[in-house]
């Protein structure tokens, strides 16, 4: 179960005593899970139950159960952890559940790990060239596409409109301690004040809507931009002008931490009204499909989506692994080799 | 609950919301300033307060965090504008500016008429079940007969908790508790919650 990201066990399905568990019968377990003094009627004890968080800790870390032999492929000290667990000797192993946090929160003391587990991976922002550009609509519409494939995607407001706080008293919700709203089932955060001082609620995809605001588009160092224009001829000149802005508040940022070039969005496209100018050189532009419900992208809308974002998720992906692993190939811009 | 009853909200004239004490020193500005911020920064309203008392306590604040001085009438902090040692027509200039949302200091209880206090759409009056301090219950009426007969909302920084609850089993009106907060001009979640039920 996901909670704002934040993964929360359920399922004590055959749990008992260990008293309970020592008494003959019938034992059961998920294949891969099962610690071997269960499968040969050994005895039971804590260690049984560490075994299986350690098989639990290498399906997530390695995406396979023991039976794939997986947990030898996790790298450094992670790997180590995972391994001591799952010793087919019970004594190998950690000896009590205390013992076994101990070792994962030393994981956390690493300078390389924090940063690793808990920073947002993706974050986006959306700014359009003028006010009714279809930027609010865009950014929910991917946010509830995201949240849809398994990817728990957090719309923010950074602009003034005050619709998600609107959206909020229609329907009767109110923000939760980060600040929050659910609304159609979609994590939303309004505007907030300078007053404002809530707990930060880590999200692997955040979506920014910037509104017009050029500036703090830039401000936020967002892994990607998307830059939303209408596909009328008169809206070239407004295109052009937010580019030019976006590019003047990069200039700003040190050499070398520059967002990549942003990715136009064309609404309500006109076949052949915008001409390609040269600002364009270096950006790749799709044409938004219309979809009316945002909050229920359609197929159309799903496809172009996936356009836009299947780039960027890979290129996370590959960070991702990059950070915890030290393997496979380095993502664009990161100095080091390879593990 | 009975005693929650939202504001009156005017279409297309700001909310007025009146902050006053069964005494001094129990809260009333720090109140009136954190529902400020609370309506400016989280509700998004455009709001204003005014100084309508001798306390002086705005043009102090207003000098500390933004070099106020006494030739300017107003000065904003984090979007809530302050007006110091406000009138009557300071209110009229407000209601005709746009704001959403006018707050107003009236300091203590004693300080007023009243009859500023009944043109509101909301009155917030706190008190203190600090036993030393003026405006504990017990020791004046006035209050507690403005606010039952008024329909204000009877609200406690300090005190006693156990107080408190004696207090609301037998007397009237009943006193809500105010959620610590360390910084009139911080809006946390408790605080959010707590102002998201009272305005």
């Amino acid at each position: 179960m996901v909670c704002h990201g934040q993964v929360k066990l359920l399922d004590f399905d055959h749990s008992c005593t260990l008293t309970a568990a020592n008494e003959a019968g019938e034992r059961y377990g998920t294949e891969g899970f099962i610690a071997p003094e269960q499968r040969n009627g050994g005895y039971l004890d804590i260690r049984t139950d560490i075994y299986q968080i350690g098989a639990l800790l290498a399906y997530l870390a390695a995406g396979g159960t023991q039976k794939g032999g997986l947990s030898a492929s996790v790298p450094g000290r992670l790997g180590a952890v995972i391994r001591r667990c799952l010793r087919r000797e019970a004594g190998q192993r950690y000896g009590s559940a205390l013992e076994l946090e101990e070792a994962l929160a030393g994981l956390c003391f690493n300078t390389e790990c924090p940063r690793q587990l808990r920073s947002p991976s993706l974050t986006i922002a959306l700014v359009g060239a003028r006010r009714g550009a279809g930027v609010t609509h865009i950014a929910i519409g991917l946010a509830a596409w995201l949240n849809r494939n398994g990817r728990p995607a957090l719309y923010v407001e950074r602009n003034r409109s005050g619709d998600v706080t609107a959206m909020g008293e229609r329907l009767g919700v109110t923000a939760d301690s980060y600040g929050i709203l659910n609304v159609l089932g979609l994590p939303m955060k309004p505007r907030y004040g300078g007053a404002v001082r809530l707990d930060e609620c880590d999200y692997p995809v955040v979506l920014q809507d910037c509104g017009t605001d050029a500036a703090a588009a830039a401000e936020i160092r967002p892994s990607a931009i998307l830059a939303v224009c209408g596909g009328k001829w008169w809206d070239e000149p407004c295109l052009s002008e937010l580019l030019e802005r976006l590019g003047a508040a990069e200039r700003e940022f040190p050499a070398g931490q520059e967002a990549a070039e942003p990715a136009i969005l064309i609404n309500h496209m006109v076949p052949g009204a915008l001409r390609r100018p040269r600002e364009w050189r270096g950006s790749r532009s799709l044409q938004v499909p219309e979809f009316p419900d945002p909050f229920h992208p359609d197929e159309r809308a799903s496809s172009f989506y996936e356009s836009v974002m299947s780039g960027y998720l890979r290129e996370e992906e590959r960070k991702r692994r990059w950070r915890i692993f030290g393997r496979g190939s380095a993502p664009r811009g990161s100095r080091g080799s390879s593990a | 609950m009975a005693y929650f009853r939202k504001g009156e909200r005017p279409a297309g004239k700001p909310r007025i919301i009146g902050v006053t004490g069964a005494g001094r020193a129990v809260g009333t500005t720090h109140l009136c300033v954190l529902a400020a911020n609370y309506l400016c920064s989280v509700c998004g309203r455009r709001t204003a307060v005014l100084e309508w008392n001798s306390h002086g306590d705005f043009a102090r604040f207003g000098s500390v965090c933004t070099g106020f001085s006494a030739a300017e009438s107003r000065y904003p902090i984090q979007e809530v504008d302050f007006y110091p040692g406000s009138a009557g027509s300071v209110l009229a200039d407000c209601i005709s500016q746009g704001y959403e949302e006018i707050l107003i200091d009236f300091g203590s209880l004693a300080e007023q008429d009243g009859q500023e206090l009944r043109r509101c759409h909301r009155v917030l009056l706190v008190v203190s079940f600090s036993e030393w301090q003026m405006g504990a219950p017990g020791k004046t009426e006035v209050w507690e007969e403005c606010a039952a007969g008024n329909g204000w909302l009877c609200l406690a920084a300090f005190g006693s908790e156990e107080s408190r609850i004696r207090w609301n089993k037998r007397r009237r009106p009943p006193v809500l508790r105010i959620p610590l907060s360390e910084d009139a001009f911080t809006v946390t979640g408790p605080v959010m919650e707590f102002m998201r039920r009272i305005l």
